[in-house]
């Protein structure tokens, strides 16, 4: 299985500003580790939280390099990218978080796997209509 | 001319008193629909409301991929012209991985999944 991070960051600027930094991260491997430090400190929305300070300071606990990671998100290098692809989601009809795509087929909210394996079984394993025979 | 049948009444009687009873009401619904057709943009400036979700902006826009009951196209300001041209959840996919920028697992898997999300 193949699984995608798209940003569908409508929130307010700190949703953009994490989004940007979790993409500077990824220009030093990093963007797995940012993207899951960043769920795992969320706190409210637009509070200060992913305060663009903050967020160096995630890239610095997380021990990468600060000076590459602050340059990159002072020059708002992957500003147009979160933009387009914000721009992008709801022309698909995603209009809340998260919403998934699996193999063209959405799945909205927090769903359990089970949510998921039912589709992903039913892609792998498609039901084949019963042939139809002559009765005697 | 008939007569009105002995001992049957209307079940509804509307008395109007004036002729300007009705015209002010003509008037009134004529002026309100007017102020929410021009007042819109002006009730609405952000376009989109706060919260966990977005608004579509634009009815009525012409609709890209369309893919009923799946990942389906929806109207925007601003339309991907490839998300135009898009017919199939396929050519969908295929389109939505190349504009995604990290993955994990397998890139020749048969399953994709790709998360909308927000960090907040």
């Amino acid at each position: 299985m193949r699984f995608g991070y798209f940003n569908f960051a409508f929130l307010g600027e700190e949703s953009k500003w994490a989004a940007e930094a979790a993409e500077c991260a990824g220009d030093q491997d990093a963007f797995w580790q940012y993207h899951d430090y960043l769920f795992s400190h969320q706190n409210g929305e637009n509070g200060g939280a992913f305060s663009k300070d903050n967020l160096k300071g995630f890239a610095a606990t997380l021990g990468l390099d600060a000076k590459a990671f602050n340059t990159c998100l002072d020059s708002g290098k992957y500003t147009q990218l979160i933009q387009d692809q914000t721009n992008l989601a709801p022309q698909v009809g995603v209009s809340t978080t998260p919403t998934f795509a699996v193999n063209g087929k959405r799945v909205e909210g927090a769903q359990p796997f089970s949510a998921f394996q039912q589709i992903i079984e039913s892609i792998l394993n498609p039901v084949t209509p019963a042939a139809i025979t002559p009765t005697p | 001319m008939m007569d009105q049948p002995q001992g049957q009444k209307p079940a509804l009687t509307v008395i109007i008193q004036s002729w300007w009873t009705p015209a002010l009401a003509v008037i009134t619904l004529v002026v309100g629909l007017l102020v929410g057709y021009f007042g819109y943009p002006f009730f609405n400036k952000n376009g989109q409301p706060t919260g966990e979700v977005a608004a579509v902006t634009t009815p009525g826009a012409t609709t890209a991929a369309t893919l009923p009951a799946d990942v389906t196209s929806a109207p925007t300001t601003t339309i991907d012209p490839t998300m135009a041209a898009i017919t199939s959840s396929e050519q969908l996919m295929a389109y939505l991985g190349s504009k995604t920028t990290h993955f994990k697992g397998d890139p020749n898997a048969e399953v994709m999944i790709i998360e909308f999300s927000d960090y907040q």
